[in-house]
Order: C-alpha cells, then sequence, then structure tokens
C-alpha cells in the first residue's frame, strides 16, 4: 500500500515538470519485458527477458554494507560476502553431522586461543603456542570434511561465467551468468545459499579476508590515504569505518559474530534479486518463487540511528608517504534519495566528465599541473549522507599546493558564475546516451535494476534519473555548490613524499 | 513419493518446451536438477568487405539499441619502436586524437564529439593500433567524418604531444609506487629480457628525445588503408553502412605495406630477483618461465591444464593455497599463450610479508605435483564441463562476436577459431594434460622474483638460490630538456638571452655588488614543514655573512677572503678553508650576481621549454666553475635555474632547480621574492623574501672575523 502510494507520488511530481516524451516511451518499452513480484516473505523478484543470446545474468541486491557495523565487527559484512561462497549443509560437506562437530571443536579451539591472546597483560607464549597448535589441529580435522570450494565448482562445471561478490559501506551484490538452461540451479544455489549457509573454515577464511587488506589498504598509498581521509571526514557516521576492517577486528571477530550478523541483516525483506537474459518470465517466476519462497519471513533491522552531524570545523590529514604527492578534497553532501541528487550528479560532470570537462581542461590541458583530475559523488556510499570529492594525480613539476589553489578555482567559479547553456546541454545529453549505453549487457542490467529498485523502491529510477538531470538549472547548480562548498564543511587530505621513510 | 512427480513433471516439460524451466517444486540437491537442452545456435559472421585501396571492413547489424560503433586495428605497435625513443608509439596512439587533425583542433573536436555524448579515440598496443568510435545512430555521419579525419590527417598539435609528454613523466615518477606493478613489470623484463622491445621502459630521458616529426613520420610509415581492418556493428543497414565507410576512405590512396619485423626472444635465465620495497605489509612472489603460442596444437590440453591447476574458484591453487592454507587472498598460475609469440608461464600471488617462503613453498609443492601426478577424472570432468558448458559465453553480444573475428583476421587465425576451440577442447585426455604439464613446465627453469619488504620475510630470499637485486631506481631527468648543442647560432642566441635577463634585473643601474637580504624558509622535510630565518649579508668578491634562525637557536657563517668562522650557540669555530672557495663561488648564483656575469659568461641557448606552464627559452651559462641552466621568459625574466648541488639538510648530490616567481622593484633593480627549490623532482623549500637592499651600506663589523 505504502508503496504504491510513493510510486503514485513520484508520478505526480514526475509530471508536473515536463517528462521528456523519448524518455516515458523508453520506460514504457523497457517495462513490457520485466517483470516484478515481492514474495510474501518480502524478497523482491525481477526478471527482464533479454534474448540476445543463450545466458541469462544475476544479481542479488542485500541491502547490508559495512555502515551497518559497530566498531569491534568492523569487516564483518565483507567477511560474510566471502563466508557466503563456503557451500550449505548440502554443498561443501562430505558429511554435514561429522562436519558440525569439527566445527564446535574448532570454534572451542578458537575461543581458548583468544582468550589467552587477549589476556590483559601479556600471554602466556607456550600456552599460546601449545593452543595454536590444537587451533590448528581441530581445522584440520574440519577441512578434511570439507568438499572443498564445491559451491563455485558447481557452477564452474554448469558453465557458469563472472561468479563474484563486493561489499561496499552500503550494499553487498553477489552475481553471475549461467547458460540459460541452467536457470533452476541458479535458484537452487541461491536460495540456498542465504537460506541455509555454514559458514565452515571461517578463521581461515577470515586469514585470506586480512590479506585482502593488506593488499588493498596496507601496501597501496592511496588505500591508505582513504582509510585516514574518510575516518576524518566522518566524526559520528560509521561511514567514516573502513569496509575491509581494523587490522585488530579482523583478528577477533568470531564465526558466532558472523552468524548473529547474517541472522540480523539477511532477512528477506533485504535482498533483491534480479535475473536478466534469455528467459521465459512466465515459466521462470514460479520456478523462481518457489525456491526464494522458502527463506523465512523476517523482520527488517531497525535503520541505522546515527545521523553525521553538521561539520563545523575545516579538516586536514596530511600523510608523509614513500609514493608520490596526491591532493584530495571533500565536502559533506546528502543522501542519493534527496532531491538534490541530480544537481551534485551534474556538477561532478560539468567537473570532470571527458576531455570538456572544467577540472580536464584546467588542471590538465591548461596548467598542466595534473596528469588526472576528477570529481566523484559518495564516499564511501550514498545510501547515506555522504562527501563529494575532487582529486588529482599532480605531475613531477608541480605540487599539492598548486592542485589545491586550481582545484578552489574552480569551485569558486561554480559559486559565483552560472553554468553556461552548452555545458548544461552536454551534461544531459551524455546522461541521455549513458542510459542507453547502460543496457547493453545482461549484467549491467541487473544490477541497475536491484540497486533502484532497493535504493529508491522503484526500478523507473534508472530512467528518471535521466529526467532529473533535465530539470537541472544553472541556478540550481549555483546555490548547490554555495551551500556546500565552504571551508567548514571541507576535509583535505594529502599525500606529501617523504623518501626518509 | 513426492518426488517421483516432481522428476516426472520435469521430464514432460523439458521434453515439450525448447528452454523449458520446471515448476514443479524445488529440489533438495542440484544434482536432481533436469537441465533442458541448450537450443542449437548458429553464432552469426560479419560481413567482411575490401576496398579497392585495401581498407577491410567488417560489418554486423545489431538493433537492439540506437548506438553504432566502430573499432578499427592498425598494423604496427609499440614493439616496433626503437629504444632510445621508447614511449614513441604510446604518443602516437595518444596524441592522434587529442592533438586533432589538419582541419579541426583537438579542443574542437572534444566539444564537438561530447556535446553528441559520442566517442573517437586511437591507441597503441605492443602488436597494433587501434582506433574506435562509438555514437548514437543518428550523428553517426558527424562523427565518422571526425573518425575518418584523425585516422587519415592527424595534426599531432605540439601543444598536445607536450601535455601526453607532461601525463608520461608523471607515469614514470609513479611507477614505483604500486608494488603489484612494479612486480607485472620486472617480472616480465626477466622473462622477455630487460632490451627487449617488449619491455623496454619508457624513460625521461626517451621522452626527451620524441619530437612532433617522429611522430609524423611513424603516422607516415604505418598509417595506411591497406594497413586497417575496420569493425562496425550496430543499428544500421548494412549496405548503407557500406557506402558511407567507403566514400570516407575511397579516396585515401594505398601505402606501403607494413613491415613487422620478427622480434628475438630468448629463454630467460633461471634464477631468483628480488627488489625491496619497504612500504608494504604484503610480498610479490612470481614464478615462471615462457608459455606457448595460440597456434600451439596443445593449445588446448593446456588450456585443459590451466583449469585443474591455476585458473577459477574450483582449481588446486585457489584451493590448497588460499582456501586450506589461508596464504593468500590473489593466488592464480596459467600457461599463458600468446597470438604472436609465446606467453608466460607464471604462477602469482602476494601474501604477507611473513609467510613470503611459506608461500613460494607452498607454489612449488603445486608446481611439482601437476608434473607428477596426472588429474584426476574429477579434475578432468571439471574442467572439461566448465570450458564447454561456459562456451556460450564466448558469443553473448555482436560486438563480442565482431572483436573476435577482427583480433582472428588481424593476427592470421582462421575465422573458425573458436569452433576448433571448442572440438579441441572435447578432444583432450587426461594423458593430454600430463603430458602438457611436463612439456610446457620445467622446475629447473624457473625465474623468482620477489618484491617486499625483506625483514619481514619468515625466510630470507636467498633460501630460493643466489640472489640477484633488481635496481628499480628511477633515471633522474636530464636538466632542462635536451643537451644544448653549441654552435655560433645558439651561442649568439644565448648570449643575447643572458643579455635581456641581465637588463631585466638591472634596468638601468650597472651590476650590483652587495646585498642584504631577510628571509624566511618553508623548508619541506620527512613530510614536515619547519620554517627558518636567514639573513644574508653579501659583499663581493669574497665577504659574506649568512645568519639561519632555527627553532634550535642561530648559526651564522661568516666568510672573509680565505678564512671562515661559524657561530652557533655561543660556540665559534673556524670554517673549513677549502671549502671557503665554494661557498664564495656560490654566491655567484644569486640571480642578482650572475647577471653581472653577462659579458665574461658563457651562455649556450637550448631551445624552448616550459616551467610551471610558462613558456621560456633555455639558456646554459658558465663562468668561473659556476655552471647552470636558466629559462627566461620572451621578456628577459628569468623563471628558473638549474644546477647540480647539494640538498641543504642531507647534503646529498642531485639536481637543484629554483623556480623564481614575485618579482618586484628594489632600488631600480627587478628581483624575485619567492623561490621554490626541489630537489632531484621534489619540492623541498620555499623562500620568501622580507627585506631586501642592493648596494647597501655595511657596518664596518659586518664581516669582521674576531675568534
Amino acid at each position: 500500500m505504502t508503496r504504491r502510494f510513493v510510486l503514485l507520488l513520484v508520478v505526480a511530481v514526475l509530471s508536473l515538470g515536463a517528462i521528456p516524451q523519448a524518455s516515458a516511451q523508453n520506460v514504457e518499452e523497457f517495462g513490457k519485458n520485466l517483470t516484478i513480484e515481492t514474495l510474501d516473505n518480502g524478497l523482491t523478484l525481477m526478471l527482464y527477458e533479454r534474448k540476445t543470446a543463450p545466458v541469462v545474468s544475476f544479481f542479488t541486491h542485500v541491502n547490508v554494507g559495512s555502515a551497518n557495523e559497530v566498531n569491534g565487527i568492523t569487516g564483518l559484512a565483507h567477511m560474510f560476502e566471502h563466508m557466503a561462497f563456503k557451500g550449505t549443509s548440502k554443498v561443501g560437506t562430505k558429511d554435514y553431522k561429522a562436519e558440525l562437530r569439527a566445527m564446535s571443536e574448532v570454534d572451542r579451539a578458537y575461543h581458548a586461543f583468544a582468550l589467552e591472546r587477549d589476556k590483559p597483560g601479556a600471554a602466556d607464549e607456550t600456552k599460546l603456542t601449545t593452543l595454536k597448535a590444537a587451533l590448528k589441529s581441530a581445522q584440520d580435522k574440519a577441512g578434511d570434511l570439507v568438499a572443498k570450494n564445491e559451491f563455485g565448482e558447481i557452477i564452474d562445471r554448469n558453465g557458469g561465467a563472472g561468479l563474484n561478490a563486493f561489499t561496499n559501506a552500503d550494499i553487498t551484490g553477489y552475481t553471475y551468468a549461467l547458460p540459460a538452461n541452467k536457470l533452476e540451479l541458479f535458484a537452487y544455489l541461491e536460495s540456498e545459499r542465504f537460506l541455509d549457509p555454514v559458514l565452515r573454515e571461517f578463521y581461515r577464511e577470515r586469514d585470506v579476508v586480512q590479506e585482502e587488506r593488506r593488499m588493498r589498504t596496507e601496501s597501496s598509498p592511496i588505500g591508505r590515504l582513504i582509510e585516514q581521509f574518510i575516518s576524518v571526514a566522518y566524526i559520528a557516521h560509521p561511514y567514516g569505518m573502513p569496509t575491509v576492517g581494523y587490522m585488530s577486528d579482523l583478528k577477533r571477530f568470531t564465526r558466532e559474530d558472523a552468524n548473529a550478523f547474517y541472522t540480523k541483516h539477511y532477512v528477506p525483506a533485504n535482498i533483491t534479486v534480479a535475473v536478466v537474459g534469455d528467459i521465459d518470465s512466465k515459466k521462470a517466476l514460479p520456478m523462481l518463487r518457489k525456491y526464494f519462497g522458502r527463506l523465512p519471513k523476517r523482520d527488517k533491522p531497525a535503520p541505522l540511528r546515527t545521523i553525521e552531524p553538521p561539520q563545523p570545523a575545516e579538516k586536514t590529514v596530511v600523510m608523509p608517504d614513500a609514493s608520490q604527492p596526491l591532493y584530495a578534497e571533500a565536502y559533506h553532501r546528502p543522501a542519493a534519495t534527496h532531491r538534490d541528487n541530480a544537481v551534485f550528479n551534474a556538477i561532478s560532470d560539468v567537473l570532470s566528465s571527458g576531455r570538456t570537462s572544467r577540472l580536464y581542461r584546467s588542471l590538465v590541458r591548461d596548467k598542466k599541473i595534473a596528469a588526472f583530475a576528477g570529481a566523484f559523488n559518495g564516499l564511501p556510499g550514498d545510501k547515506y549522507p555522504t562527501l563529494m570529492l575532487f582529486f588529482a594525480v599532480p605531475t613531477p613539476d608541480s605540487s599539492n599546493e598548486d592542485i589545491q589553489a586550481a582545484i578552489r578555482e574552480e569551485i569558486k567559479r561554480l559559486k559565483t558564475d552560472p553554468v553556461s547553456e552548452d555545458e548544461l546541454k552536454m551534461v544531459k545529453t551524455q546522461a541521455k546516451a549513458g542510459l542507453i549505453r547502460g543496457l547493453q549487457s545482461n549484467g549491467g542490467i541487473a544490477s541497475q535494476l536491484a540497486t533502484a529498485h532497493a535504493q529508491f523502491g522503484d526500478w523507473r529510477e534508472i530512467f528518471s534519473q535521466v529526467d532529473k538531470i533535465e530539470a537541472v538549472t544553472a541556478e540550481d547548480i549555483l546555490r548547490v555548490a554555495n551551500e556546500t562548498f565552504v571551508k567548514t564543511n571541507r576535509t583535505v587530505g594529502m599525500i606529501v613524499t617523504d623518501d626518509a621513510n | 513419493m513426492k518426488n517421483l512427480k516432481v522428476r516426472s513433471t520435469l521430464i514432460a516439460l523439458a521434453v515439450t518446451v525448447l528452454v523449458a524451466i520446471p515448476i514443479g517444486a524445488q529440489v533438495k540437491d542440484h544434482r536432481d536438477i533436469k537441465y533442458p537442452k541448450l537450443p542449437d545456435r548458429q553464432v552469426p559472421r560479419p560481413e567482411v568487405h575490401t576496398l579497392a585501396n585495401g581498407l577491410q571492413i567488417f560489418l554486423m547489424e545489431d538493433h537492439e539499441l540506437p548506438l553504432i560503433s566502430v573499432t578499427g586495428r592498425i598494423r604496427t605497435g609499440s614493439n616496433y619502436e626503437s629504444a632510445d625513443k621508447s614511449g614513441l608509439a604510446g604518443f602516437v596512439g595518444q596524441v592522434m586524437r587529442e592533438g586533432g587533425t589538419k582541419s579541426m583542433d583537438g579542443d574542437s573536436i572534444d566539444d564537438y564529439l561530447e556535446s553528441r555524448a559520442a566517442f573517437v579515440e586511437t591507441g597503441m598496443g605492443g602488436d597494433f593500433g587501434s582506433a574506435s568510435m562509438n555514437c548514437l545512430k543518428e550523428d553517426f555521419d558527424d562523427v565518422l567524418a571526425v573518425f575518418a579525419d584523425v585516422l587519415r590527417n592527424p595534426a599531432f598539435s605540439e601543444d598536445k604531444l607536450e601535455l601526453a609528454k607532461q601525463q608520461t613523466k608523471t607515469n614514470i615518477a609513479r611507477r614505483n609506487d604500486d608494488i603489484g606493478g612494479i612486480a607485472g613489470r620486472e617480472f616480465s623484463r626477466l622473462i622477455y629480457g630487460a632490451d627487449s622491445p617488449l619491455t623496454q621502459l619508457v624513460e625521461y630521458a626517451t621522452v626527451a628525445s620524441i619530437t612532433r616529426d617522429d611522430l609524423v613520420s611513424w603516422h607516415n610509415r604505418y598509417y595506411h588503408p591497406n594497413n586497417v581492418m575496420l569493425g562496425v556493428v550496430g543499428d544500421f543497414d548494412s549496405s548503407s553502412i557500406k557506402r558511407k565507410i567507403e566514400a570516407a576512405f575511397a579516396d585515401w590512396p594505398k601505402g606501403p605495406a607494413a613491415e613487422l619485423p620478427e622480434i628475438a626472444v630468448n629463454e630467460p635465465e633461471p634464477g631468483v630477483h628480488f627488489v625491496e620495497k619497504s612500504d608494504v605489509t604484503q610480498a610479490y612472489v612470481r614464478i615462471g618461465h615462457r608459455g606457448i603460442r595460440r597456434d600451439n596444437p596443445d593449445y588446448y590440453a593446456v588450456q585443459v591444464m590451466n583449469e585443474i591447476f591455476g585458473g577459477g574458484f574450483s582449481a588446486r591453487l585457489f584451493s590448497n593455497v588460499r582456501s586450506e592454507k589461508g596464504l593468500a587472498y590473489n593466488v592464480r598460475g596459467t600457461i599463458g599463450s600468446g597470438y604472436v609469440r609465446k606467453g608466460i608461464f607464471s604462477v602469482a600471488l602476494s601474501t604477507k610479508s611473513e609467510t613470503m617462503a611459506a608461500s613460494i613453498d607452498a607454489l612449488r609443492v603445486e608446481i611439482d605435483s601437476i608434473l607428477a601426478s596426472p588429474p584426476t577424472d574429477n579434475e578432468m570432468a571439471r574442467s572439461k564441463e566448465s570450458i564447454l558448458n561456459s562456451f556460450v559465453f564466448n558469443s553473448t553480444s555482436k560486438r563480442q562476436i565482431l572483436g573476435q573475428q577482427l583480433t582472428y583476421a588481424y593476427f592470421g587465425y582462421p575465422a573458425d577459431f573458436l569452433e576448433r576451440y571448442r572440438s579441441g577442447i572435447e578432444k583432450v585426455t587426461k594423458d593430454d594434460v600430463a603430458r602438457v604439464a611436463k612439456k610446457y613446465i620445467h622446475p629447473d627453469k624457473l625465474v623468482t622474483l620477489v618484491v617486499g619488504k625483506s625483514e619481514d620475510f619468515d625466510r630470507p630470499v636467498s633460501d630460493f638460490g643466489t640472489v640477484n637485486v633488481v635496481d628499480i631506481t628511477i633515471p633522474a631527468p636530464k636538466s632542462t630538456g635536451p643537451k644544448m648543442a653549441r654552435n655560433a647560432e645558439t651561442v649568439a642566441a644565448g648570449k643575447e638571452l643572458l643579455a635581456r635577463s641581465a637588463q631585466h634585473i638591472n634596468g638601468a643601474n650597472s651590476p650590483a655588488t652587495s646585498v642584504d637580504g631577510d628571509y624566511t624558509i618553508a623548508l619541506t622535510m620527512g613530510g614536515q614543514t619547519m620554517s627558518l630565518g636567514r639573513r644574508v649579508s653579501i659583499q663581493l668578491p669574497d665577504k659574506m655573512r649568512q645568519t639561519f634562525t632555527t627553532p634550535m637557536g642561530e648559526q651564522t657563517l661568516l666568510i672573509n677572503g680565505n678564512r671562515g668562522l661559524v657561530i652557533a650557540g655561543g660556540q665559534k669555530q673556524p670554517f673549513p678553508e677549502d671549502q671557503v672557495g665554494t661557498q664564495l663561488e656560490d654566491l655567484n648564483r644569486e640571480l642578482l650576481f650572475l647577471v653581472g656575469h653577462a659579458d665574461d659568461a658563457e651562455a649556450v641557448a637550448g631551445g624552448t621549454s616550459e616551467m610551471n606552464g610558462t613558456p621560456c627559452n633555455v639558456v646554459s651559462v658558465s663562468f668561473s666553475g659556476i655552471e647552470s641552466v636558466l629559462c627566461v621568459d620572451d621578456a628577459g625574466k628569468i623563471i628558473s635555474q638549474t644546477y647540480q648541488g647539494e640538498h641543504p639538510m642531507q647534503r646529498t648530490p642531485g639536481e637543484i632547480i629554483v623556480v623564481y616567481s614575485d618579482y618586484r622593484d628594489v632600488s631600480g633593480y627587478n628581483l624575485p621574492h619567492k623561490r621554490l627549490m626541489r630537489f632531484d623532482g621534489q619540492e623541498i623549500a620555499t623562500v620568501a623574501t622580507n627585506t631586501i637592499a642592493v648596494n647597501p651600506d655595511f657596518d664596518a663589523t659586518t664581516f669582521e672575523i674576531s675568534e
């Protein structure tokens, strides 16, 4: 009922402005191939028929990301994503009953080890060595009962392509594709995966996740800077914590923590499944409904409480590093659902889309102080109030200060001079073409459908975003720029070369 | 007995519907799912035409979306550039499009295309040049005109070449920031040889040596219609699009066919190599040697072996090294196959520093085991099914199909290469896999590369053999561009430039002989900025008093004649006599005094350059042992000065660049009030002038040395 009301409202609001005819036609045309159903348990299925080749792509959007974590369990959303490849009580095991017992042994051995390791004062090294050996032996025993990577192997063998998943601050996404005749395999595996996940090999996979942190964050200059940058830009909201998690938490959260996280967040109402490709929706829908309908209905977790407060002071992060300089500055802005979202998108397009963009022409082409310069909306996500980021890579002959001055000049221009008609027109034309280009692959359509539905409550957002950009005026940009780009709302981050380290 | 009913429903449906989706009920085990047969499908092939001038076009209609795209392959490649011009082909690829054409400059093309949300891009790969366009179908004629113009009549404008050079120099400066980048680059260099055209690096020196003429002659040499293939896919009618393309290219005259010589590659020497990288917590390991060529009859068996060994979520490397041992997030290993030459057999992972050696052990175990034990039946079935069942993903869109056909045609592979691949895979046996593993993997010939922080390693790299430490230091840029050619013309021009500078600084005055200045220095060290005060009084030829004010106190250096004295913290001590001369010579680098040598200095002009976005003329100046290179604008203003000197704090030798700005009048002299100092490319200090007096009256005691 509520959803229908919102939908009507959206239509009403849109029809106040002139909807370009082409776009309305596109929506209608697109909608003909689309079937949507929200099951009784709250899970939404989206089926889109596209018969260009006998293949079908899947995207499962789970409405949970690292923003749903608190200190002590940072990195757990991502950790669960890894565990979602470990199988179920039927897939991935040689003998599930024996394996269950063996996993309990691992849990016991791990807790004994962790208790000693984290004992106030120093741990007893001899004890710790013994406990570690006991843990390893329990892990080996449990490992012997595991059919290694069977979940992935089944998909591989059946001709699966692009099996992967990702976690960001807002969501967790799971994706792959199969030959079109294997749709039921997806229905089976994907529903089982979230109905009956078995968090086997948890502590070994936790080691793998630690390696991922070392690779992405610790061994990469930009990774190091971003972690510091967001931790300073956000004072209260969990957006300030790294998605991959802090190393201490990656060494301490437990299998029980992961199970609790799953129970709380992987409720059907948080899950949207998009299936795009060579399917017959009429036949596919009842089948998918049967499989996904098995997930028990559970309450959605309470929404996040913390709202990032207004920032009263400019903040700066300077990171001495053995790498070359890098400059970034960011300003707080509202979430993607805010009415000004399209204005921010237009601003970032004017500033950084293509060789005609202002940052390219000023910093790269004319001043020749940057090898790359860009603007970006939504660091680290955009479900909640977020950051708009400006950044540039200085050339060897220029400095972070040169970059800062040039970026500020462009920001000042946005605040004082209206954007030209030509620039606005270009942004709008590109938005329309971008929409069309985004419809060239099954995988792309699937992720857009599920994301639009989950985040905005309506798949039509894929199209109406273009209409919203179409409605942006030069005055909107002036207003938003003046509201947003002020000193106290700013966080500056830079890498300063330090060879001594 | 519910199950039985379910199954019969499934079968009934599967039989009656082509791509049937059973709707009975969910199964309890994936093995119980009955799959309908995938319908037989004829993968479409592009229509191929060759124009009279030799240009080949491949056409494929795709009416799903109102878009048209063109992909071009040009017979050339960066593998064919000479070592001293490394980077040239890449500049051709970039500046061809960015530099505009003879009728439309690059910026206008940007405006023209982006207002239509269209793209025209050019680029350069190792074995081919590329050119592409993509647009809404209603803009096709407009965009095709630009595309053809870019291919045929590029202007290679100097300013866009300069821009591309600037970006390339940035990449050079940053190439050691990313550990993965280092590992990939250095491993290729070890496999193909550091001097091979396949891996030679673009350096500051090679960038500096590349001129617009080089780009033009490269284009003249390779960009002829008979060396070009264009693939067109999208929402069009083939016969009309063919006419349009013909119209755009028919009068492009045929030229000499590109001759791309075979590049000789030797097998690499086995060995252990190490690169130190101290700011990381992971070590990157690469192990391997050369792989095979794609037209090798064993290609199919090798693909099956790859699938078992190191490709995908269920391969041995993933299962044993990642899942079982938790050693790595990233681990992979395959025998690579190239179209023109052998690829690389590479086994790679990244792991925490503390398990570097344990990981090499684990990888070696896997390499030994793929050689020692033939694959299991299950592994064979899994890998073959995986390749064959996913075969349909090789042709999911017209664009993909067209791209493959272009690639096969370009490299001289048969158009039915994919079909042959499928039947080739079907025939591979367990014995084939065991045989190719032995034939193409040689544990005694492995090249091992480790990149990481050695002090954190579990065991030294030398445990795996004699270690060759790879030096990845980036050769520093030569001072201010190309070496200056010394001839009557450049000497006269140099003299004139220096005279202009003297005029700019001195105005109507005669050259200054003394100065008294007070400066604030912001010194950047170790990421920290420290503020210093500097007061300098100079009386030529041999008197100086210089006081630094630091947070730690004051320090004064006094020089008078051949004697020197240091005063710090109330303590006095003599300044080494052999360094007095050097200090006095250095005084002559002060611009105020340097231009006093306009008559007696040797000056050689070295063309034009650019400093912080300001164009300027390069002049090399030397007199009484002082050498520096100035960059002077047309008005005679000195923009920068470059010389070989010492880091002011660390005392290490290197190149110093001082950039001058904020010129102001000081009793008729025009002097810079701001300078920025760089040492070996790193900014180290900014110096602001607080007060300055030219030819002041010094107190008699100013330069007095009393011990």
